[in-house]
Formats: C-alpha cells, sequence, structure tokens
C-alpha cells in the first residue's frame, strides 16, 4: 500500500487543473457578475430585465446541466474543448450568483455618504471611483470568497465529462490500483485544505468589512444568504 | 446666535452698510409629491452672519437648507453667492454649476456623512484633492492643520467607526472648511451636543442631553420656551 | 426520446430531494446541539463533523459512498447514497440556519422566559420556536434549492433521475440543446417558486422582528 504521502504526490497534477480551471473560472464569472449586478442597480428596465432573466436561468440550472449543455449540448453547433466548457460554464455560473451580491452591496452605499460627496462638489465619476467602489468591495468580499469556494468545490464536476482533474485522477488511479478508498480520501483531504483556508480568508475579510462599512454590513448578510442560494 | 425668523415674502429695506452679502435665496418653493413643503422663502446672508434657521419639526428648515447647496432644487426661485447668481429655477442646472455652487456653500450633516472607508484625515483630504485640485502634500497639510485646530491631533489617522460623535462631527466641519467655503451650513448641530444647556435670566435652568431637554424637559420654564419655539402654544 | 420515462426520471430527483431533506433535517438537530453544547468536546465534534460536512465537495461524498464505502444498500441502489450523501452535506446548512434563526430572537426573550418561571423547555417550545421559525424556514428553504440542484449529481453515480434520462436520451440520438434545455426548465419549475417563497418568508419576517 502506497504511503499517504505518495498517494497525495500523484494526485498533484490532477490538483493543479482543479486549481486551474477554478482560478479560470473565478476570473471570468466574477467580474461577469460585478457587470451584471450594476445592471441590475439601473433604474431602465429595458437593461435589467434581460439580465435578470439570465441570472434566474444560470441560477435555476444545476451546475452539472450548464456544463453538459455546453459541452454536449451544443455538440451538433460547435464543438468546445472540456477545458473551455468547464471555465464557460461555471464562469457564468458564479457570475449569476455574484450579481445578486454586487447588487445588494452597490445598493448598501449609504446614502448619507453619497450626499456628502455631492456636497464636497466631489465630480461624478470620482465619487463612484473613491466612495461606491472602496464599500462595495469591502461589503461585497465575504460572499464573493463564498462564491469562489463553491466554484472550486465545482470544478470536480468535470470528472464527470472526463476531465484529470483531482476527482478524475483520484478516481481512475483508485480503480485501476484497486486502492479507490484511500485515493477518495486523499482527495477529499485536498478539498477539504482549500476549503478550509478559504472559509478563514472569508471570515477575516467578514470581520474587517464590519468594521470598516459599520452597520450596512451585518443587514445584508442574511439577504445575502438566500441570495446565494 | 442672533436669531432671524423665516418671512414668507422678501423682508424690509436691505440694511445699508459695509457689509457684503454672502448668500442670498429668493422665492425659494419646493414641494415633495404634491405637497408644497417652501412656500416662497427669501432669506439673506451677510459676511460674518450666522443665522440659526429655526422651527417646528417638519415646518421645511430641512429642506431649505438643503436647497441652499442644491441639494434638493427648488420648483422656483433663484440663489445668489457673493452678488453672482448661481441658481435660477426653470433654467437647465448643469452638474459644473452645483458644483462651482457648492464649492462656496459648504455643509454639515447631522448624522456627520463621514466616509467610513477612509481615516479622518483622509477624509479631510479628498474633497480638497478631487473637488479643488490640490495635490495630495497640499491638502494632508491643510487637512492637519484643520484636525489640529479641531483637537483631532492624536486621532488624524483613525477611521470614522472609531471616533466618538462629537469626534466625526469636528471632522465633517474639518472636512467642510477645508474647500474654504463662503458659507457654512449646519443641518440641526444641535441634536450632536453631548449636553445642552438652557440659561434663562442669568441661571442655568436645565442641563442635560438634547433629547432630555428638547424633548422632555423637567423645568417649567424649559418647557415653555420649547413649546413656544416649537409653535405649540 | 423516450417521452414516458420521463415522468419517473423526475418523480426520481424529486424523491432523491425529498429525501435528502428529510435526512438533512433530522441530522441537523443532533448536529445543533452538538454545536451549542457546554462541553467542549460535543462542539469540536459538530464542528469537525459540519467542516467535513461543507468542506469536501458533494460529488465526492457521493463517490465516497457509492464506491467507497460501497456496503449494502449503499452498492446496489445510487439513490440511497444520494440521499444519505446530499443529506449529509446540508445537514451542516440547515443546521446554520437553525443556529440563524435562534440567534434572531432577541436575548430579552430568554430572560423573559426565566423571569417568569417557565420550563426551559416549555419557553423553548412556546416562546422562542414560533419566533425563530420563520428565519429558520427562510433559510432552509432557501439551501434547499441548491439541494435540489445537487440530485443532479446522482446521475453521476447512476440514479435514474433527470439528467440521467435526459444524458441516456441524447446518447440514444435526442437532439441534445433542446433536450438538455428542457432540463433546465424543469428544474426551474421547482426552484423558482421556492426561491420566491424562500424570499417572501423572509421580507414577512424581517417586518416581524421590526414590529
Amino acid at each position: 500500500m502506497d504511503s499517504f504521502f505518495t498517494i497525495i504526490v500523484d494526485l498533484l497534477p490532477g490538483f493543479w487543473l482543479t486549481l486551474r480551471m477554478a482560478a479560470a473560472s473565478a476570473v471570468v464569472g466574477i467580474p461577469l457578475g460585478f457587470l451584471a449586478g450594476l445592471v441590475l442597480t439601473s433604474r431602465r428596465k429595458l437593461f435589467r430585465y434581460p439580465v435578470i432573466v439570465l441570472v434566474e436561468i444560470f441560477r435555476g440550472f444545476p451546475a452539472l446541466l450548464t456544463l453538459y449543455l455546453l459541452y454536449f449540448g451544443l455538440e451538433r453547433i460547435v464543438l468546445i474543448e472540456m477545458f473551455t466548457a468547464v471555465v464557460i460554464a461555471f464562469g457564468v455560473t458564479a457570475g449569476a450568483y455574484s450579481a445578486e451580491i454586487f447588487r445588494a452591496a452597490i445598493t448598501s452605499v449609504p446614502r448619507g455618504q453619497l450626499e456628502a460627496a455631492t456636497a464636497l462638489a466631489l465630480p461624478r465619476a470620482r465619487i463612484v471611483w473613491s466612495i461606491v467602489l472602496p464599500h462595495v468591495l469591502r461589503i461585497a468580499v465575504p460572499p464573493i470568497i463564498g462564491i469562489v469556494i463553491l466554484v472550486f468545490q465545482g470544478t470536480a464536476l468535470a470528472y464527470a465529462i472526463g476531465a484529470k482533474e483531482l476527482l478524475g485522477s483520484a478516481f481512475s488511479t483508485g480503480i485501476m490500483t484497486g486502492s479507490l478508498f484511500p485515493q477518495l480520501i486523499a482527495a477529499a483531504v485536498l478539498y477539504l485544505l482549500v476549503t478550509v483556508a478559504l472559509t478563514g480568508l472569508e471570515r477575516v475579510a467578514a470581520r474587517r468589512a464590519a468594521r470598516i462599512a459599520g452597520s450596512s454590513a451585518p443587514m445584508t448578510r442574511r439577504a445575502l444568504v438566500i441570495a446565494e442560494t | 446666535m442672533s436669531k432671524q425668523l423665516i418671512e414668507s415674502d422678501p423682508f424690509g429695506p436691505i440694511q445699508p452698510g459695509p457689509q457684503s452679502v454672502s448668500l442670498s435665496a429668493h422665492g425659494i418653493r419646493k414641494s415633495f409629491a404634491g405637497k408644497e413643503v417652501l412656500r416662497g422663502i427669501s432669506l439673506e446672508l451677510r459676511q460674518g452672519e450666522h443665522v440659526a434657521v429655526i422651527g417646528p419639526s417638519g415646518s421645511g428648515k430641512s429642506t431649505f437648507i438643503r436647497c441652499l447647496n442644491l441639494l434638493e432644487t427648488p420648483d422656483e426661485g433663484s440663489i445668489e453667492v457673493s452678488g453672482q447668481r448661481v441658481f435660477s429655477a426653470g433654467d437647465a442646472l448643469r452638474e459644473s454649476q452645483a458644483r462651482a455652487l457648492r464649492l462656496r456653500v459648504g455643509m454639515v450633516f447631522q448624522s456627520f456623512n463621514l466616509f467610513a472607508t477612509y481615516t479622518a484625515l483622509e477624509n479631510v483630504s479628498l474633497a480638497q484633492r478631487f473637488s479643488l485640485g490640490r495635490t495630495k502634500h497640499e491638502a494632508d497639510e491643510r487637512s492637519e492643520q484643520l484636525l489640529r485646530r479641531v483637537g483631532l491631533e492624536q486621532h488624524m489617522h483613525k477611521h470614522p467607526s472609531q471616533l466618538s460623535g462629537g469626534q466625526q462631527q469636528r471632522v465633517a466641519i474639518a472636512r467642510a472648511l477645508a474647500l474654504d467655503p463662503q458659507v457654512m451650513l449646519f443641518d440641526e448641530p444641535t441634536s450632536a451636543a453631548d449636553r445642552v444647556a438652557f440659561i434663562a435670566e442669568g441661571e442655568v435652568q436645565e442641563i442635560g442631553t438634547p433629547a432630555e431637554v428638547f424633548g422632555s424637559p423637567k423645568n417649567e420654564r424649559t418647557r415653555r420656551f420649547v413649546d413656544a419655539v416649537s409653535g405649540e402654544l | 426520446m423516450q417521452w414516458q420515462l420521463l415522468p419517473a426520471a423526475v418523480m426520481m430527483t424529486v424523491l432523491i430531494w425529498l429525501g435528502a431533506l428529510a435526512v438533512s433535517i433530522l441530522l441537523s438537530i443532533p448536529l445543533t446541539l452538538l454545536r451549542r453544547s457546554r462541553f467542549g468536546f460535543a462542539r469540536a465534534v459538530g464542528a469537525i463533523w459540519a467542516t467535513l460536512a461543507r468542506g469536501i465537495p458533494p460529488i465526492v461524498w457521493l463517490i465516497l459512498l457509492y464506491f467507497g464505502v460501497a456496503s449494502g444498500l449503499l452498492k446496489d441502489v445510487p439513490a440511497v447514497s444520494a440521499i444519505v450523501g446530499l443529506g449529509l452535506v446540508n445537514s451542516a446548512y440547515v443546521s446554520d440556519s437553525i443556529r440563524a434563526g435562534l440567534d434572531s430572537v432577541p436575548t430579552g426573550q430568554w430572560e423573559a422566559i426565566r423571569a417568569t418561571g417557565l420550563p426551559r423547555a416549555v419557553g423553548l417550545v412556546r416562546v422562542i420556536l414560533p419566533q425563530a421559525f420563520p428565519i429558520m424556514l427562510a433559510s432552509t428553504a432557501a439551501y434547499s434549492i441548491t439541494l435540489l440542484k445537487n440530485t443532479a449529481l446522482a446521475s453521476i453515480i447512476g440514479a435514474n433521475e433527470l439528467i440521467f434520462f435526459i444524458s441516456n436520451s441524447v446518447q440514444q440520438g435526442a437532439d441534445p440543446l433542446p433536450a438538455f434545455l428542457l432540463a433546465g426548465v424543469i428544474y426551474m419549475v421547482f426552484t423558482v417558486p421556492v426561491g420566491f417563497f424562500a424570499r417572501w418568508i423572509e421580507g414577512r419576517s424581517v417586518i416581524a422582528m421590526v414590529r
């Protein structure tokens, strides 16, 4: 029986693929979510409604379904290769979830500070850059880290389309060498470590947000939980 | 503080004299959702004057003050700063016009509205840099000066959440003064005072928090004064 | 596509969903008691349980139970592994919902219970729970949406639920795009109303608290 250490080392290439998939999906999805959230704060129904529909669709579809849709569903129209399909599928899913988070964060900027900025003759663009954005970032970062955790765990689904990421390599190695259980445990440990680390980060960010942004932060937390699901 | 009551039509002959007029508002009218809140208010502020706007709650005091720096746009009326017309209801208002007015008319809010993500120093410097165009160095120097003057030297690098109410008010005042305005507007400044003392006939009649003294005065004389001012009698 | 098999597949999805929901609610009670226990050891066990439930991706749990543990029903019926695995994962979230609900009740209520001499158990059931319930319900409903979507994972271990049925149909020649879109619509038929329900309850509970 291989030592636990060897098992982990053999899983590293798969782990690396997982990390790359997760990072790429987050990089695609979160800015997308920010733009969507921005549009959701607009007063023009013409802009808001299409975004609302798209957000509801990608929040309503299971991520696995979105993945299948892109990888198999579009087969007859365009062939998308594995990594791209994963990144697009999890990117839009992450975007759909984070849209609501950013929308709530943008609307939670205390009106009084915006009025003060106006009374100080600050130009509109400067108000957005120096007052709105810092507030949004501090408030949105903790739940966005939550989304990143979901994306990271989601990449395990790529196993279903045959990707050799962490779960995929653990499974195939396990089947081949008859040591499925230890392989799966090792993979589970790696997922656990990253998740725990990210959760810790999320808590630190949440404390900072509450400290600086004041009382508006806790009120949005519960609404964000509802929004995240 | 000198007291001047707001009248609903332009008041009598303007006192002749060397004092120049810093700010004047004529015939300000404002309605919200069909309800007329300001019915033609005019006011002249002379240089060096402090004018206290008092009245019952709901009388439109806050609305009027907010019209003076165009946080609310009057439906009718005009505003002049140092003799120059800066606002006329009916003319389209450009953002640059409004900003020019706000550089001359500073405001301290009832709830201070300090920028939560910045330190006290940064709060005071921000508008200096991006509204007036001063360099970071100039702005910070002036901010330090002002904060020192209001006794907040030790607290310059703290965030608003780390400051007491009184300290926050001082930062808010410094922040407004930093733009060297010609007029300063204070919205409900006494509600932030730690304590209020009511003095009549050379004696302190009552002393307590603003809520106590204005809301539920214990002394008969205080109560009569508060009632008279708020129009209950 | 063999349309006549679709209802059975949807039924299986709903079965796994409600089964896992029931399991998670059942498991959440001991978990919450552990996490709020006076004993440090119990709290540690609770913390480890919650961390494992949330730290390991649901699909990994399912595969661990179906292929790894692979004994008895877990090995024979994929749906059972799905129900147990998803139920375990969701138990941590339902436990969070319970805690959120309990924490939302003003501490004055607990003091009032003690002050009026009401027994703790009675006070819990008759005073605290009615106030905590709307929040617990809204939160649990919100998490159950994620749970429903996670039932799709059961297809990977071979349970004959919706995604499994659709994938098979596609493999047998059905047009993939409309097939997958249909599956999506069916999921949304469930998730959108439950989502509205969760937000409605939450809205009402906020009003209740402000009052």
